[in-house]
């Protein structure tokens, strides 16, 4: 049996995959842009890697390439596995 | 027939206008290039380039042009635009326009692309599910172009979607549906009251105060059920999922796996890994601005425009000369002079940067056509952090290299205000392509062996003193919220040759134009008025009405080490077109041997400077004035922009002397 775990985006590996489950951003405008750009509860989600010391994270969501600030990856729960 | 061409950001909008009309929009591989509508003529109507938009609520200005455009608007048709590898998020924008029940076609482009991916798409089964037509095609390649303009020529019958949302919504649509008695039946009521619920504030307009309050109670009310019964985090999640079930359905069905794979994706982080590594990113970003300026001034570009200088002034201009005297116009004729000492010098000498202005916009619409400058925003994301910006800024910044007006008017795609008014205000420090004759002139003047140098010094200076104001306006006037930035990166591409050829030609057109019209008309109000004074006609050209105004501001100038009538007289002009300034200068001076008298390397750079920076040009202050809505911002910018150039050149100049 597969072993699911709940984390942030913030916390996933590089090259670990799961699906979006939440977006716990405070501020609205920002998490319906979230949902524009397809980062969405049930969309699959990757991160590729993270740049300048894990302040930006390039993540593959539904097969289209999104970079965001850790702010907003410590907001995004995804469950992995 | 008048047709509607809207999609998503970066999906090939612009290259499909591009090959279905003879107009021209600028494509760019990254999303926000295209900021207001554009409108083309092909053999079946009219076609409205849009802003790509996710949605139809808008987020931004930008976005606002769509939910306008679809409302207020006269039009027969929509084409839908989406990209076929993205399908999922895509179909998001073409539900809503579905449910606006217009009569639709949905292109599904970067067939090429899907393919590669190792998808097919069953085009059938789409047009099923969806009850438009459907089209599979490559804009860039060209595919499918054909069967495109033959299928536009009808109009398509409209089937209305009705989706079905989570009863929540339901009944909240219901409620506002029966608030919209009074609207016309042209109306679709159910969209309205979806795209009101989904907070689309560009309809409120379209309902009475009454009918406002009343929608906002009941958007409140059902928000706090959505919420409490933790369906969503708000009633345009709730909705966004409602539709995303449906879509991924659709998408599950038509899409159907080869089998063949590629590894084009992995090969795409891998450089990514580079381009955006914190130091080799850096270095190869450097590298690339410093070989597109040395191409441009001082390798490719300056050979020719220093060719071309050769031919206007050493073989041209005396041949003219030469040839009216032969014929017994006496060499003092007024309108003999006007053409030797104004136009040729003043439009000509202009014209002469052509070749800089062809090479230069030529490689940016290749750099920008790979996907490279996405890349670069992500880079400088954390350094622009630090003065108050985000790595999109980069997108209206690098714009205004070109042009300063466009660039003012890419800043629509910023959605936080008060950032986007600080890069509106940073804007013109941004050296635009009017400058580059100015500093072609004191470069070739004074500083012959580092004119590249010398030159590319000037657009460094113009992004340092970008950076600094925006780190002190963030700290002060214009506080950000500095948490969120959120960019898609497009896969690499091969800038199209007719993309680059088309965007190329526009640009230097547009700078060949405005020598001809603009320049030439100042050129001549100039020369008359170097001879015209408050007696009348003036014999010296220090009595002129030129000499007076000159004077009365050339003392501010003297601190910065060009406090002569002539200097301040054509920065007055270059106010009008910054081009101008070139063109007074050559007029007002008489020419690059006086020029070269009349200032030291020390006051030249300091006029080269101030030429930067010291105020935009008239069309710029329009256009700030315009998307500003507000006359005490776009003062306040100007003496912004005064005041920084003034005591950065008093500084530079003083240095020098110093030095």
């Amino acid at each position: 049996m597969v072993q699911t775990v709940e984390k942030t985006l913030e916390e996933m590996e590089i090259g670990e995959s799961g699906q979006i489950i939440d977006l716990i951003l405070h501020n609205q405008t920002i998490r319906h842009r979230m949902l524009d750009i397809g980062i969405a509860p049930f969309a699959k989600v990757q991160l590729i890697h993270t740049l300048h010391g894990k302040q930006l994270f390039i993540i593959d969501v539904d097969d289209v390439e999104v970079c965001i600030r850790r702010e907003a990856a410590k907001e995004i729960m995804v469950c992995v596995g | 027939m008048k047709y509607l061409l809207i999609g998503n950001p970066n999906v090939g909008k612009s290259s499909l206008f591009n090959r279905l009309t003879d107009s021209y929009a600028p494509v760019g591989n990254i999303g926000g290039v295209t900021v207001e509508s554009k409108v083309g003529i092909f053999e079946h109507g009219e076609i409205v380039d849009l802003p790509g938009t996710y949605n139809v609520a808008p987020s931004s200005e930008d976005e606002g042009v769509v939910t306008n455009t679809l409302i207020y608007e006269n039009y027969d048709t929509i084409i839908n635009i989406v990209d076929g590898t993205h399908l999922k998020r895509n179909l998001q924008l073409t539900i809503e326009l579905l449910e606006l029940g217009k009569p639709m076609y949905l292109v599904v482009n970067m067939a090429d692309e899907l393919e590669q991916a190792g998808f097919q798409l069953n085009v059938q089964a789409l047009e099923q599910h969806l009850g438009i037509p459907v089209i599979l095609t490559s804009a860039r390649t060209g595919f499918h172009m054909d069967v495109l303009k033959e299928t536009l020529k009808d109009k398509p019958k409209v089937i209305p979607v009705k989706i079905t949302y989570h009863p929540i919504i339901e009944d909240a649509i219901k409620k506002i549906e029966q608030t919209f008695k009074h609207l016309p039946h042209s109306i679709n009521k159910r969209w309205l009251a979806v795209q009101l619920l989904s907070g689309n504030k560009g309809l409120h307009t379209l309902l009475t105060d009454d009918h406002l309050s009343n929608l906002l109670k009941i958007v409140t009310k059902t928000e706090q059920k959505v919420i409490d019964r933790g369906l969503a985090r708000s009633i345009k999640g709730l909705i966004y999922q409602s539709r995303r079930e449906q879509i991924t359905r659709i998408v599950d069905g038509v899409l159907i796996p080869t089998g063949s794979t590629n590894d084009k994706k992995f090969k795409s982080q891998r450089i990514d890994k580079i381009l955006m590594h914190p130091v080799w990113g850096i270095v190869i970003f450097i590298l690339v601005l410093f070989g597109l300026y040395t191409l441009t001034f001082d390798l490719l570009g300056n050979h020719i425009a220093k060719w071309l200088e050769f031919l206007l002034f050493e073989r041209l201009t005396p041949f003219i000369e030469h040839f009216f005297i032969q014929k017994g116009i006496p060499s003092d004729n007024f309108i003999l002079r006007l053409f030797i000492e104004g136009i040729i010098p003043g439009v000509g000498g202009v014209l002469v940067f052509v070749p800089n202005i062809l090479i230069l916009f030529a490689l940016i619409a290749i750099i920008d056509g790979t996907g490279y400058i996405a890349r670069v925003a992500v880079l400088l994301d954390t350094l622009l952090k630090r003065f108050g910006l985000n790595g999109k800024t980069i997108i209206p910044l690098i714009t205004g290299i070109g042009c300063n007006v466009p660039a003012i008017m890419a800043t629509r795609t910023i959605e936080d205000k008060n950032e986007r008014r600080l890069t509106m205000m940073i804007i013109p420090f941004m050296s635009c392509s009017a400058r580059i004759p100015i500093y072609g002139l004191m470069a070739s003047l004074f500083f012959e062996r580092y004119r590249g140098f010398v030159i590319l010094s000037m657009y460094v200076i113009g992004a340092v003193v970008a950076l600094l104001s925006a780190k002190i306006l963030s700290l002060s006037i214009f506080k950000v919220d500095q948490k969120h930035f959120v960019l898609e990166i497009p896969p690499y591409r091969i800038p199209s040759v007719q993309n680059v050829y088309r965007y190329t030609k526009m640009m230097v057109k547009d700078f060949i134009n405005k020598a001809g019209k603009f320049i030439l008309l100042g050129t001549m109000i100039l020369f008359f008025l170097q001879y015209l004074g408050p007696t009348g006609i003036v014999e010296s050209q220090e009595d002129s009405f030129l000499a007076l105004g000159g004077r009365i501001l050339a003392p501010l100038f003297a601190p910065l080490g060009f406090g002569n009538w002539q200097a301040a007289s054509s920065l007055i002009v270059g106010f009008f077109a910054k081009e101008m300034i070139y063109s007074s200068m050559m007029i007002i001076y008489g020419g690059k041997g006086t020029i070269a008298h009349m200032f030291t390397p020390a006051s030249a750079l300091s006029f080269m400077v101030f030429s930067l920076l010291y105020m935009p040009c008239l069309a710029t202050v329009g256009v700030i004035r315009q998307e500003s809505q507000s006359l005490r911002f776009t003062t306040s910018s100007l003496i912004f922009s005064f005041v920084v150039s003034y005591l950065i050149s008093v500084c530079l100049y003083g240095l020098m002397i110093l030095i």
